[in-house]
């Protein structure tokens, strides 16, 4: 057992290891300065912030409706919003494109009728990024909703408060930690998003191409800016861990 | 003020159907084994659930009336609530929790009750650093915030542990009687009732099954578990002739010539135990064997085989004395004059 375990331990922290030994430290400023990587790095951190927004926007309600209502085909529409977890993002991406693509199921209204193109776009971009991201913002929102006493949001009715007061004065406070959690997650699951990016808005610099679709892009052509923005990526990743340690490490009772 | 409402509702395996008042100044205790409806009524009141059939109205305004289609939803009931836990918002303080519902309804801030409550120290402490006792005021001053139109409290003292209970209560009661409004309160505890409530209401399995002023209800139970809640012995049976031919068996002597159908009342203190046959001049002796022995405060409780069954109180120091101990045969007498019967 403990020999397996310590092979699993290696399997993980190995690849690690070598990322960081191959990294070239002393050229590192001026790899990530390069206008690949800066134009990367920007629409980056542009795209997975507004595809957590949306995440944000739409999973919240999506999340209350799942946590206090009780409805027939809440276990499929449960099953729907756990779909993107499990679904192999290129395929999520191939599904948007089918959707909203200039001849897709709704695209071609968006076409036709007001000229919106959102395939190959950074509307693209964060879609695909906010489709694989809602998940975890449902999931976590979810669980916090139904960890508060509903009977809070009843004493709050009674004094005098309307719905939607209750629910920004009364719930959304009472889970801010699990909201915030939550967004965290959506973003660095935003940030990461390759498949569906590439399948539904292309790989194009400036505009579609992420930080993920950079290093694969950079990796045939030059394998130091590659492991340069890969360490961007990894860095990040570790921020995220480390500011929801509490969450997920357990050192926060 | 005041609140007439007749509630028919269904919740899981209970069919309430109650009728409820209130009158301004008046203090009602609705009594309630759980899972009478007791707090189903309350939420219905308040507005947090809808009636299937009957009304709700608040100084004669209907504010759920299914017939007519009203429904007023609880943030214009006007109706205070405290909740049983007291379900203070953890995220604010005593100041914001209390200001909360003035807020809401663009009033002034009721200060009143915060210094009549003795909370004006406490107000910028969150709800977690409080007693038990301190939140309960809390919850009261913020159930009060709003000038509600009706008090409802929901078994106010249920969530104090008992050292601190009786000091509540105490100050509950000076509370309410200076409260000019309506006040029900939901309590599954007599002492309670008889405390705070200036009328019994008691509910079981959905209904009514007995109203009245607090020391009417007291005296004279009219149900079992009312009896049984304030530890007195209740006995049915038809009367003819000062004699009681109980239907638990066994006979029982009165001082009263009641006939037909009655239910007979004995206090537990009424009845004696004694070793040996006792001498006197009670009329009702039996030999019977004590089925269970259970401390209550500064008495003891010990039931009785009978016929009928009964329940005695007594010292600790006479338990000790007549080594009273479950199984135990025992002789048991009340005097007639302490059979208390009304007619059924």
């Amino acid at each position: 057992m403990l020999v397996l375990a310590f092979v699993a331990l290696a399997f993980l922290l190995i690849p690690l290891a070598g990322l960081l030994r191959e990294t070239p430290w002393s050229e590192l400023p001026e790899l990530l300065a390069s206008p690949r990587a800066v134009e990367a790095l920007r629409l980056s951190l542009v795209s997975s912030i507004l595809a957590a927004a949306v995440a944000t926007i739409l999973g919240v309600p999506l999340a209350w409706v799942l946590a206090r209502r009780e409805f027939r085909g809440q276990r499929l529409v449960r099953g729907v919003v756990l779909l993107p977890l499990v679904l192999p993002p290129v395929v999520g991406g191939v599904a948007l494109l089918t959707a909203f693509g200039r001849r897709g199921l709704l695209g071609q209204y968006l076409y036709d009728w007001f000229g919106i193109q959102l395939p190959f776009s950074t509307a693209g971009v964060v879609m695909a990024e906010a489709f694989v991201a809602l998940p975890f913002l449902v999931l976590t929102v979810e669980g916090a909703l139904r960890g508060i006493d509903p009977r809070f949001e009843m004493a709050a009715r009674t004094l005098g408060a309307p719905p939607r007061t209750v629910f920004f004065r009364v719930t959304v406070p009472m889970i801010s930690a699990s909201l915030i959690a939550g967004i965290v997650l959506a973003w660095a699951r935003a940030l990461g998003e390759f498949g569906a990016t590439i399948t539904f808005a292309g790989n194009f610099p400036g505009v579609t191409q992420t930080l993920p679709l950079a290093v694969y892009s950079a990796l045939e052509v030059s394998r130091d800016e590659a492991l340069a923005l890969s360490l961007v990526l990894l860095a990040v990743s570790l921020t995220v861990l480390i500011s929801l340690r509490g969450r997920f490490l357990g050192s926060r009772s | 003020m005041s609140l007439a409402a007749h509630i028919t509702t269904t919740v899981g395996t209970v069919t309430i159907d109650a009728e409820l008042t209130c009158q301004a100044g008046e203090t009602v205790a609705l009594l309630g084994p759980n899972g009478a409806g007791k707090s189903t009524l309350l939420t219905a009141i308040a507005g947090l659930r809808a009636i299937d059939d009957g009304y709700i109205r608040i100084d004669s305004t209907s504010v759920d009336e299914p017939a007519q289609a009203i429904f007023l939803p609880p943030e214009h009931r006007r109706v205070g609530v405290l909740f049983q836990d007291y379900l203070l918002f953890p995220h604010m303080t005593v100041r914001q929790n209390i200001a909360f519902g003035p807020k809401n309804l663009g009033i002034a801030s009721e200060g009143e009750w915060i210094a009549a409550l003795g909370l004006t120290d406490l107000l910028d402490h969150k709800p977690n650093e409080l007693s038990g006792g301190q939140a309960q005021r809390v919850a009261l001053a913020r159930a009060l915030s709003t000038s509600p139109r009706l008090l409802l409290l929901d078994e106010p003292l249920a969530a104090l542990d008992a050292s601190t209970k009786q000091g509540v209560r105490a100050e509950l009661r000076n509370f309410l009687q200076q409260f000019q409004h309506g006040t029900v309160i939901v309590t599954h505890d007599p002492v309670d009732a008889l405390v705070l409530a200036d009328r019994i209401v008691v509910l079981e399995d959905g209904r009514v099954t007995q109203e009245g002023p607090t020391a009417v209800v007291a005296r004279e139970p009219r149900t079992e578990y009312l009896a049984t809640v304030l530890g007195v012995t209740l006995v049915r049976g038809v009367a003819k002739n000062g004699v009681i031919a109980c239907d638990a068996g066994g006979e029982l002597i009165t001082s009263v010539e009641t006939d037909g159908t009655v239910v007979a009342v004995i206090r537990p203190q009424a009845i004696s135990l004694h070793t040996g046959k006792p001498e006197g001049s009670a009329r009702n002796v039996w030999r019977t064997s004590v089925t269970r022995v259970d401390a209550h405060g500064e008495h003891v409780r010990v039931d009785l085989a009978g016929p009928p069954p009964l329940s005695a109180a007594i010292t600790p120091a006479a338990v000790a004395e007549l080594g009273i101990a479950p199984g135990r045969e025992i002789w048991a007498s009340v005097k007639a004059t302490d059979v208390l019967v009304h007619s059924a």
